[in-house]
Order: structure tokens, then C-alpha cells, then sequence
């Protein structure tokens, strides 16, 4: 106790410097918290958006589909995995789908296409295809309909303009069925769609899926199911779960990390050169800390002299240092985690959205236009770590110095 | 090494030589010094500035080594020990007396007895009536929770004696104690230090060139150039 109240009176003796010494862990802390709120922020912002106009943030498939699609790697939807989906609260979403190139005819003008076969009445749960209707309208359920009538298709609006045709149109479709026998078939255009992904505008398409397994011949068949989350913080909760039940059936469940490669490798990058921010900070602080510490310890030779010659065994007087810095950290974590969960807290409320060029250059870098931040447990937690291990770092040298320091000799240095 | 040691003695200095190097040039502070102190002693080491009383004294309080002899204390021959074994020893059987007082600036009066008690271990109560005790018997009762800069030199310094004697050692070291007191203060704390030695039988060494001490002395050591010039008893 009375170590405790000498390190704490002691952090006070010098109040101009021990504060200068905690605003540069306030602001470290502050900053990184901050900036990181902000990548955060804006990665899930785009994780969001890339899976709600692609795969969805989860899929069950057969095992190899992902690296090697095809048509004939396909699955039956049973008890055991419905089960599995519904066993997890934290699935608020699951829609089937088909994917299968093929052939688009109009006229004289024929394009390849990807037709993704979907559910129109559970699609708006895992994607926001239906909403990027350009011109006309989103397929409708054809489960209903009797087999005869001729099967609607939504296009690309690139991909209408390049076929040279209108909404209302009907078009051949070509492809190759389940058994690897070609079909072909009269589709009716109902509307166009228009993601924002140039690739897929033009040579997108979709089709309800019982549709397309009529078509195909796939009877109940399907590709994937693609899911989506409440929380993505718990993806791989979930995943580790289907997986159990997924697996012996030679299915898996796949993160957006497995299915869009890419997304995960930009944000990958843009995190690396993040933590070089990161680490031009911690040099700051770093320097900081040594600076002060040595600068007071330094000044208080002479006492710790004393104490040494009264018999202080040097361990204990450097416990007693540190222990004054980890006052000063303590009380600076507990600062800069407010005022950086404030800040973030605000952020996440008020994100802005960008315009105009810096939207532009976003986007071209393949993240959302967004400024939002975070406050995920984890920045917290790492931010504070960080400072907390380069400042005992930075404190090694001087209570190394400490733990030389000799006894005072006498009144000749008195 | 045993044989020498003596039941009541507890200090000896056999032979102890003592060479600083001043920007390389060799100075001899002390210069083969024999001495014993016998329990109980009041003694002073008296002599000119530059003789050598500090350099002996630090050496008998194990801040520093001799660079030749040795030093036994209480028949324990320390040139062996390291130096958390060094501090133990001083904790448990030495007192310090500065000359500067040197009391924790962060620490009242009170804090600053119970400093030594606590790094023995000694429980927060017990420090603290211990404390208060001896504070009353210095007759600085009522300075339990001033701080250092709150008081006089006078009143520092028995903050310090009471911080030197409140282990309980077999030994207290000052070195020149009174240099910073005036006169009337000094015989105060002499008068003090008379009576902890009488009761308790503490022995006492003091380095000194204040009349007011030497006359006080039981044993008196004259140093000079680094020699023991004179050694008289019951002076
Ligand atoms: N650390 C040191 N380095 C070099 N020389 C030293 C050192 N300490 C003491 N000396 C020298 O050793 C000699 C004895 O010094 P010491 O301080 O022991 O004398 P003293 O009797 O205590 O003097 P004073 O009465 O002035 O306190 C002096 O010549 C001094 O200059
Ligand atoms: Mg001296």
C-alpha cells in the first residue's frame, strides 16, 4: 500500500509532464481507436454491400462447387439441412439458387450469359437483386404456374441493349441440361437490372428456379443456399456449426471470404498499409514514454539512492517505477477508450455517405462510399494492447537504468 | 575468521584501503585503516575535510567497497555478499543518518518512518503505532502528516533518526548529522541520540568536524590523510 501511494504521489509531482506524457497515450489510443472504428467501419459497410449484390454473406454447396462450379455438383435440400439453417437464430435469411451458363438468342444476335436460377420469394433475404430493377419488373414465382407458359427472365440492361431487344421480348435460351444434353426454350423478358458491376450488367440474368430445374432437368436440385447473418461478427460461429452437421453429407458451408476471394484480399491490403499508420504512431508514443520516464527517473536518482542505501532491494524500487507508469497508462487507456468509443458511437449513428470523385475513387478500389465507423469490441481491445505493449517497451530501458542505480553514497553526492 | 570476532563487537575494519581515480589520477582516501567498534559505542570519526570520514563510513555501511581489507559486521566478513544480500543487511541492521536528512519529498513524516518498516514486512498497524511511538519519544508527535518541505531541518532530521532506529538495527551511521543545524538544534538532537544509545543500546557512528559531537564521544577516531591518527576511549 504505501509503495502504491508513493507511486501515485509521486506520478504527481511533476503534473505538467506526467500530463503530457498521458495526452500522448490519450491521443494514441484516441486515434487508433478511431481510425480503425473507421476501416472497420467502412469493411463491413462493403463486405455488406459486395454480398448483398453477389452470394450473400454465407453458402452451403458441394464440397468443390466454389473452386470448380458446375451444374452437375448439386444437392437436395433435406430435413437434416433445413434443420441446421433453422438450429441457428443468428440465420435470418436462406434462398436457394442455380447458376448455369448459357446461350442468348435474339434475332440474329446471340450472347453468352450466367443465368442464376433464385427463389423470387426469398431472394430479397439474402440479396438486393430484386431491387435493382432498372426497367420493367423482377421474375415472379413460376412454381405456381402451369408448365406450359413460356418462363420470364430478368437481364442485364447492357446486356437487353446488346441482344438489341426490348422488355416484353421473348429470347431463346441455350444450354446445356443436367445430363449434359443440350435444350433450348422460348424465356420472356420482364425487366432489366442494373448492380453497378459493369460485368455483371452485361451478362447477368436470372430466372426463377423451379424455372430453371424444369429446364435443366435437375428435378429439386439445386446449387447453393445462400444465407445471410444478423450479426457478421459471428460468421464463423455459424459456419463452424453447419459445418459439423454439413460436412459428413460431403456439403460446407462457405464465408463471403471463401467465395469472394478478391473483396478479402483488398481489404487485406488496405489493412496492411493501415497498421503502418499504426506503426508510425506507436513510434510517437514509444518515444514518448521512454522520453518522460527517463527524464523523471533520471531526476530522481538521488531519492532512489537513498532508498537503496536504507536497504530497498532494487527489485521492489523498480516495481515501484513501474508501477507509476502503469498509473499513467491506466488512467490514459480508460480516457482514450471513451473518447474514442464516443467518437465512434457518433460515427456509427451519422455515418456520411461520399459523393461526387472521392465516391468514385471508393468504388474503384472496390470499397463502399461510405464513412461509418465501428464499435466492435475487438478495436478496443487491440488498440488498447498495442499502446499497452509499446509503452512496456518503451519503459524497459529506464527501469532497466533503475534496476543499476546504486546506493547513495554518503553526503559527497548530497 | 571467526576466532577474531569478538561477542561485543560489531564493527571491524582490518586493513582498508581505499583508492578513487579522479580523471584517471589515483587518489588514496583511505590509507590502511584498522578499527573496531565494540557494541553500545557513541563514537565519532573526526578529522579535516578531505581525510577520508565520508569514504570510511560508506564503506562500514556496505554503500561501497574497499579496494584492499575487510569489513566485518557483527563478525559477518561482507565482501562476499551481493548486492540484494547488502541491502538486506543494511535494512535489518543499519540506520542512516544524512546529512541532508534525504526524506521522500511524496511522503509524510509518519510515511516516511514507516518506509524502512515496510519493505521488512512489518504490518501496516504495527508501522504505524511504531511509528507514532517514536515519533512522540523525538518529541515530533504532532508532525505525523507534514510533509518534508513542511518543516524545519531541525524537525526533518529526527524524522530521519526515527526513520534510522525504527528497525530496531544494531548500528546507526551518520555522517556529519548536525552540519546543516544550528547549534541549540544540533544539541537537541545530540541529547536524542544520547538517550536511544543509553536506553536501547544502540551503537552509534557519527563522522564529524562539529565540536558539539566530539566532545559528546565516547570514542573518538582522528583521521588524517586516510590514517587513523588517534583512537582514545571514554573521552
Ligand atoms: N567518488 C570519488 N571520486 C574521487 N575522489 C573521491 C571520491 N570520493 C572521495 N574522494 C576523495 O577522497 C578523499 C576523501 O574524501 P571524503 O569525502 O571521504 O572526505 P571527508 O573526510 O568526508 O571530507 P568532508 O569533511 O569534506 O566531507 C578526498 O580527497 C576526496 O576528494
Ligand atoms: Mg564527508
Amino acid at each position: 500500500m504505501l509503495l502504491i501511494r508513493l507511486a501515485w504521489r509521486s506520478l504527481w509531482r511533476n503534473r505538467r509532464r506526467t500530463l503530457i506524457a498521458m495526452s500522448a497515450v490519450i491521443f494514441a489510443i484516441t486515434l487508433s481507436i478511431i481510425q480503425r472504428g473507421m476501416q472497420y467501419g467502412t469493411y463491413a459497410e462493403t463486405i455488406k454491400t459486395a454480398v448483398r449484390m453477389s452470394t450473400g454473406y454465407l453458402q452451403i454447396q458441394k464440397i468443390g462447387y466454389n473452386k470448380n462450379p458446375s451444374l452437375q455438383k448439386s444437392f437436395i435440400v433435406n430435413r437434416k439441412i433445413e434443420e441446421a439453417v433453422q438450429g441457428i437464430p443468428s440465420i435470418n435469411g436462406a434462398s436457394p439458387r442455380i447458376q448455369a451458363d448459357a446461350l442468348l438468342s435474339f434475332r440474329d444476335q446471340s450472347l453468352g450469359v450466367m443465368i442464376m436460377g433464385v427463389s423470387p420469394k426469398t431472394e430479397n433475404l439474402v440479396t438486393d437483386f430484386p431491387k435493382k430493377i432498372n426497367s420493367g419488373r423482377f421474375i415472379t414465382d413460376d412454381s405456381t404456374k402451369e408448365s406450359q407458359k413460356i418462363s420470364e427472365i430478368v437481364v442485364g440492361y447492357k446486356l437487353l441493349q446488346n441482344l438489341n431487344a426490348h422488355v416484353g421480348d421473348s429470347v431463346v435460351v441455350l444450354a446445356q441440361d443436367f445430363d449434359g444434353i443440350l435444350e433450348n426454350s422460348f424465356v420472356k423478358i420482364t425487366g432489366t437490372f442494373k448492380t453497378g458491376s459493369e460485368d455483371f450488367d452485361r451478362t447477368g440474368a436470372f430466372m426463377d428456379i423451379s424455372a430453371m430445374q424444369n429446364f435443366l432437368d435437375m428435378e429439386n436440385k439445386i446449387n447453393a443456399v445462400a444465407l445471410s447473418v444478423r450479426n457478421p461478427d459471428d460468421l464463423e460461429k455459424i459456419d463452424r456449426q453447419l459445418n459439423a452437421t454439413l460436412k459428413p453429407m460431403g456439403l460446407v458451408a462457405l464465408p463471403w471470404e471463401e467465395l469472394l476471394p478478391q473483396l478479402k484480399q483488398t481489404i487485406e491490403l488496405d489493412n496492411a498499409s493501415g497498421a503502418l499508420y499504426i506503426i508510425i504512431l506507436l513510434f510517437v508514443v514509444g518515444f514518448g514514454i521512454l522520453n518522460t520516464v527517463l527524464m523523471s527517473i533520471t531526476e530522481r536518482f538521488r531519492e532512489y539512492g537513498v532508498m537503496l542505501s536504507l536497504g530497498m532491494p532494487q527489485r521492489k524500487l523498480a516495481i515501484a517505477v513501474a508501477l507509476e507508469v502503469f498509473f499513467m497508462l491506466v488512467i490514459g487507456f480508460i480516457v482514450g477508450n471513451g473518447i474514442g468509443a464516443a467518437v465512434n458511437a457518433y460515427w456509427v449513428q451519422h455515418p456520411i455517405t461520399l459523393g461526387g470523385d472521392i465516391a468514385e475513387l471508393y468504388k474503384e478500389y472496390g470499397f463502399a462510399p461510405v464513412l461509418v465507423s465501428s464499435l466492435s469490441f475487438k478495436i478496443f481491445v487491440d488498440s488498447t494492447l498495442t499502446i499497452l505493449g509499446i509503452s512496456i517497451v518503451a519503459a524497459m530501458y529506464p527501469l532497466w537504468r533503475v534496476l543499476r542505480l546504486e546506493p547513495l553514497k554518503g553526503i559527497r553526492y548530497t | 575468521m571467526e576466532n577474531k570476532h569478538i561477542a561485543s563487537e560489531i564493527v571491524r575494519v582490518e586493513n582498508v584501503r581505499k583508492t578513487y581515480h579522479d580523471n584517471g589520477v589515483p587518489v588514496d582516501a583511505l590509507r590502511g585503516i584498522n578499527l573496531v567498534v565494540s557494541q553500545k559505542d557513541f563514537s565519532v570519526i573526526a578529522g579535516p575535510s578531505g581525510s577520508g570520514k565520508t569514504t570510511l563510513l560508506n564503506i562500514i555501511g556496505t554503500l561501497d567497497k574497499p579496494t584492499e581489507g575487510k569489513i566485518f559486521l557483527d563478525g559477518e566478513e561482507v565482501a562476499s555478499k551481493n548486492r540484494r544480500e547488502l541491502a538486506d543487511i543494511r535494512l535489518k541492521k543499519i540506520g542512516f543518518v544524512f546529512q541532508a536528512y534525504n526524506l521522500s519529498p511524496v511522503l509524510n513524516a509518519l510515511e516516511n518512518i514507516e518506509f524502512t518498516m515496510m519493505l521488512r514486512g512489518i504490518p501496516a498497524d504495527e508501522r504505524k503505532r511504531r511509528g507514532l511511538t517514536l515519533m512522540e519519544q523525538l518529541g515530533i508527535g504532532e508532525l505525523a502528516d507534514k510533509r518534508p518541505n513542511e518543516m524545519s531541518g531541525g524537525q526533518q532530521q529526527r524524522v530521519a533518526v526515527a526513520r534510522a532506529i525504527s528497525n530496531d538495527p544494531r548500528l546507526v551511521l551518520a555522517d556529519e548529522p548536525t552540519a546543516n543545524l544550528d547549534s541549540a538544534t544540533a544539541a537537541k538532537l545530540l541529547d536524542l541520540m544520547e538517550q536511544l544509545n543509553h536506553e536501547s543500546g544502540i551503537t552509534f557512528v557519527f563522522s564529524s568536524h562539529d565540536p558539539q559531537v566530539i566532545e559528546r564521544a565516547h570514542r573518538l577516531f582522528i583521521l588524517k590523510d586516510g590514517q587513523i591518527i588517534s583512537d582514545k576511549k571514554n573521552v
